[in-house]
């Protein structure tokens, strides 16, 4: 009778771990490829996934006019309209184009490294406080050609072939001096870029392991997953009795 | 019990240790006064044409990032010595590594910068020491010895490996190889500042 019993609630028990068991094998398996498959790399981009982190909304993007298009920087990557062109150590704080033959023609300014970019925006090289880069950069301008870079240093002429940086006096600064400043980012741009924009480098690697210990569904979730943990021990007890029972007949 | 509860204060002392790894631990300008110690350095750069690009591919799995790169110069002939800063990508951040070469061996490597929360153990001197002395084998772009990993920090090891390779095949460059030629090097010389 006991054996019945035990049959019937072991099937029972088994049809409802099954999905659950098969759910904890593919996540366990992913994360046991995770940097092999990328998943480790990969952010996660589909609002309706990152609504379960409560992070379907946009993260402030900031937006500085280069001719007439815009270079754009979201939680440290940096972007030409909405193709991505880098990632910006410090926050964005200006982008010029130089017309000036010596000079690259494109220079974008990050609170920690000037990023110079070629006229296809292809990343020439990075300038940072190795190369005397004085930071925090707080905003750069041009001076008849010549680029200026306001820091918490104070300000400074700077050569970017020989990485010379002569200060400068406030007073010294002629009238003609072109500022780069942010404006607010065109609302057709600000929705391309939010298909881009990694938000908090949440990874699927953080999502499998979420979706495994059962926490993507919060607090509930990982009773749930402990209560399948108890299920599984039942199972497994349930099935060695079963099949002692069986081998004594 | 008592013994128990000993364990559990030491674990608890100790588990914030894997969080440790995180920091700037030396800058630039340290680690050129330690490897520039008697002559000053020069600051030159180096463009990456489409031959260097492609080693540079083969020694770190990706496209290098930039088309310049620039480097510390000093002495003559045999005694010449290069210093590199290059930034490699552990797992997901970039750690600054810094890289002096003399006479086609590497003299030291200094992690400045690591970014990452696990992996930092390579700014340890028993790691960066194996590096002393390796230079890269003939004609290839693989050390000449090889570098014990250590547990838990694969990606980062890796890292600071391809960044020795790839500092040693650019000290050849520019130092020896004619292949490099006076087109390929360039010439913006300046005294550091």
């Amino acid at each position: 009778m006991f054996a019945k019993s035990l049959k019937l609630w072991h099937g029972r028990m088994g049809v409802l771990a099954a999905a659950f068991v098969l759910l904890l094998a593919v996540t366990g398996l992913c994360l046991n490829h995770v940097s092999s498959w990328g998943l480790d790399t990969q952010a996660l981009r589909s609002p309706t996934l990152l609504s379960l982190y409560g992070m379907a909304e946009t993260g402030e993007v900031v937006s500085y006019p280069l001719d007439e298009t815009y270079i754009s920087e979201s939680n440290g990557q940096l972007f030409h309209q909405a193709k991505e062109i880098g990632r910006c150590e410090g926050s964005l704080v200006g982008a010029l184009a130089s017309s000036s033959k010596t000079a690259p023609p494109i220079i974008v300014a990050c609170g920690q490294e000037l990023l110079l970019f070629s006229s296809t925006f292809q990343l020439i090289e990075k300038i940072g406080v190795a190369f005397g880069l004085p930071v925090a950069v707080q905003r750069i301008g041009l001076v008849d050609n010549a680029l200026l870079v306001d820091s918490s240093r104070g300000l400074f002429f700077a050569d970017l072939n020989t990485l010379s940086w002569t200060a400068v006096e406030k007073g010294d600064i002629s009238l003609s001096s072109q500022w780069s400043e942010t404006t607010p980012t065109p609302e057709i741009l600000s929705q391309e870029l939010s298909e881009s924009i990694d938000r908090e480098n949440i990874t699927y690697e953080r999502l499998l392991l979420d979706i495994h210990s059962g926490r993507i569904f919060g607090e509930w979730g990982i009773y749930l997953m402990d209560a399948m943990a108890l299920l599984f021990m039942v199972l497994a007890i349930s099935g060695l009795v079963l099949w002692s029972n069986g081998r004594k007949r | 019990m008592k013994l128990l509860n000993q364990v559990a204060v030491v674990f608890f002392c100790f588990l914030p240790l894997s969080a440790v790894g995180k920091g700037v631990y030396m800058t630039p300008e340290e680690f050129l006064a330690e490897s520039f110690s008697s002559a000053q350095p020069l600051i030159q750069s180096l463009w990456l044409t489409e031959d260097i690009r492609d080693n540079a591919k083969q020694i770190f799995n990706h496209v290098y990032p930039g088309l310049r790169i620039r480097y510390w110069h000093a002495g003559q002939k045999e005694t010449q010595r290069t210093a590199w800063i290059i930034n490699e990508i552990g797992k997901t951040r970039p750690i600054t590594i810094g890289i002096a070469i003399c006479g086609d061996k590497i003299e030291r490597v200094r992690i400045l910068e690591f970014r990452e929360s696990r992996g930092g153990e390579v700014r340890m001197p028993f790691f960066t020491r194996q590096f002393v002395g390796l230079s890269l084998l003939p004609s290839k772009t693989q050390l000449s010895k090889n570098i014990d990993g250590i547990t838990g920090a694969t990606l980062s090891v890796k890292a600071v490996k391809k960044a020795a390779r790839f500092a040693l095949f650019l000290h050849r460059l520019v130092t020896y190889d004619e292949m490099a030629g006076k087109e390929q090097v360039a010439v913006d010389m300046v005294a550091l500042p």
